[in-house]
């Protein structure tokens, strides 16, 4: 007899249930509208259940499908939104307290087409206020509390789209969608052990999404495996009069990838120094993980990734252009609402960011995106953890738990490979690859050129063909 | 999350450079020229929004703005921009083909 555990396998999975009668999509719904309600909030990882809207949409959505009109993979399928993401007559609160009561009166692109793919939306999920941008220093940086890992609730879940990521790994919802400015997907997802996709700017509309960094943001999507993730892809990638950054399309499996078998075999390049500073953990889990992929690729080994000041980049970008997305909330002072004390702050330092500055800024990104794209296309994905650290306790403030003393100026530094590929707009997954001390998840990163994502999903779906790290489910949910 | 000034990306992943480190060899700014600067747009801040910001978050206001041109600093000695460096005014994942002509 199936019941809420289905809710932990894939897409394809509890689509085929569907069909075959042997669950309903108001089953679907209800267990997924339950354990948002009972779960979700000792996780802080739900704003708002939206149960009305999620039982009407499941109702269509059976009757639809009983009628022989399947609108295909994600039909019947619950979902959650980050709480950024418009959606009609529901609060959208952007995680943050004084934009609690704000309501939009359309959907973002991205919620329209899933209601189109037939997906049934449950849940806003948590978020760190303002998705971050404001400089937060401490878990603790959401009207909603802390975001939780799931593996360990004394842990930090990632952020900021903290909910998105815990929901999946709890089993709320099967998949999520996040956002991503400068590694708001890709760490939840490490923290929370899922999988989570971060698309090739412009791929994915932001019509009716917080804007945080016009150049910079990115939707994408939360799941257990990689193959939901090119499913649920398919369903929301592809041009949006209302987002004049899109323009291109995405059909997952439409065009022939390969498969790892020999003649198809990847080409992977391991990049020098990924695990200097990382986590011991980490560093054995990435040994093991690259043991598997050799199975289905060529390793090329200490590929040197480009020496460039990405981070600092990033660091002018967001301030500049935060500043200008969220110049009402400082000028005002209700900024002084927010949950964390650099958030209340962090804004009006950034209101200072000197135009020179900025524009020197998106003068770089032309040769950091040129040379990133000279060193990707020579593989099919270039490879490193995703977080070189494990998941932060709860409770304390991230520079607490910086290193006591800065590195020697020619000690080798892990490649910021996050900074480096939402600077260039590359698209980037992270997949589970191990659990470490107090059963925190491990994460490897595979980023590729712009717009490979099918090529990042084939070898992804083959890595986890290979490993059962995203099989597995936390203790107690 | 931007770099430097912000705490999870300086402990968690992104272990600073130190200050200074990039640009130590150039004959730029003098240091501790970015507090002096700091101090003057800590005063505009103070000016502006001084309503909504007590004695210490203005001193944490200052903090953030040093770390900031200290990383300004940094970029600018790290990508070494000529005048014919245009900026992405509508960026694009997928770098243009080549054309002919150019500067």
């Amino acid at each position: 007899m199936i019941g809420e555990e289905v809710l932990f396998s894939s897409i394809s999975e509890i689509g085929a249930h569907l069909r075959a009668q042997r669950v309903s999509a108001v089953d679907l719904a209800q267990w997924s509208l339950r354990r948002l309600e009972t779960i979700g909030p000792k996780l802080g990882a739900v704003v708002t259940v939206t149960r009305d809207r999620a039982l009407a949409e499941a109702h269509r959505a059976n009757q639809k499908l009983l009628a022989g009109r399947d609108r295909g993979p994600l039909h019947g399928i619950p979902y959650g939104a980050k709480d950024l993401l418009a959606t009609k007559g529901v609060p959208t609160t952007w995680g943050a307290e004084p934009l609690r009561s704000q309501v939009f009166d359309v959907d973002a692109t991205v919620v329209q087409r899933l209601a189109e793919a037939g997906a049934v939306l449950v849940a806003k999920l948590a978020m760190v206020e303002l998705a971050g941008g404001l400089g937060y220093n401490n878990p603790d940086a959401s009207f909603t509390g802390p975001g939780r890992t799931p593996w360990n609730p004394e842990h930090w879940s990632g952020g900021s789209s903290s909910g998105s990521a815990a929901a999946v790994a709890a089993g709320l919802v099967p998949f999520a969608i996040g956002s991503e400015t400068s590694g708001s997907i890709l760490t939840p997802a490490a923290f929370c052990g899922v999988t989570g996709l971060r698309p090739t700017y412009g791929l994915v509309s932001r019509h009716g999404a917080m804007a945080l960094c016009w150049t910079l943001d990115k939707l994408g999507v939360l799941a257990h495996r990689a193959d939901d993730c090119g499913i649920v892809l398919s369903a929301i990638a592809g041009p949006d009069p209302h987002d004049p950054t899109t323009g291109e399309t995405f059909r997952y499996r439409e065009r022939p990838a390969k498969t790892g078998r020999p003649g198809q075999r990847f080409k992977v390049g391991v990049l020098r120094d990924a695990t200097a500073e990382t986590d011991p953990d980490v560093e054995s889990h990435f040994r093991q993980a690259l043991a598997a992929l050799r199975d289905v690729a060529d390793l090329e080994l200490d590929v040197p990734f480009p020496d460039l000041p990405y981070r600092e980049a990033l660091g002018v970008i967001v301030d500049a252009e935060g500043a200008a997305a969220f110049r009402d909330l400082i000028e005002s002072g209700k900024v002084k609402q927010l949950r964390d004390a650099s958030d209340r702050v962090g804004g009006y330092a950034m209101m200072m960011t000197r135009a020179v500055d900025y524009v020197d800024a998106i003068r770089s990104r032309v040769a950091m995106r040129a040379e990133l794209d000279a060193l990707a296309s020579r593989y099919d994905a270039l490879v490193a953890p995703a977080r070189t650290r494990l998941a932060p306790p709860i409770g304390r403030d991230f520079d607490a738990l910086a290193p006591g003393s800065p590195p020697a100026p020619d000690a080798p530094r892990s490649p910021a490979t996050i900074a480096a590929g939402n600077l260039a707009g590359l698209p980037a997954i992270a997949l589970p690859m191990g659990f470490g001390k107090d059963r925190l998840p491990t994460s490897l990163q595979l980023m590729g050129r712009a717009f490979s994502e099918d090529t990042l999903l084939a070898l992804a779906v083959a890595y986890q063909e290979m490993t059962d790290w995203h099989r597995q489910r936390p203790p107690g949910v | 999350m931007a770099v430097a000034r912000r705490g999870f990306l300086m402990s968690v992943a992104a272990v600073p450079l130190a200050p200074g480190a990039l640009g130590a060899q150039s004959d730029a700014s003098p240091p501790g020229d970015e507090n002096a600067v700091a101090g003057a747009l800590a005063e505009a801040v103070k000016r502006q929004f001084g309503t909504h910001l007590d004695a210490a978050e203005l001193a944490a206001v200052k903090k953030e703005l040093a770390k900031g041109l200290e990383r300004a600093e940094r970029l600018r000695m790290g990508a070494r921009l000529t005048n014919a460096d245009e900026p992405v005014t509508r960026f694009e994942a997928r770098p243009p083909q080549k054309r002919g002509g150019g500067r």
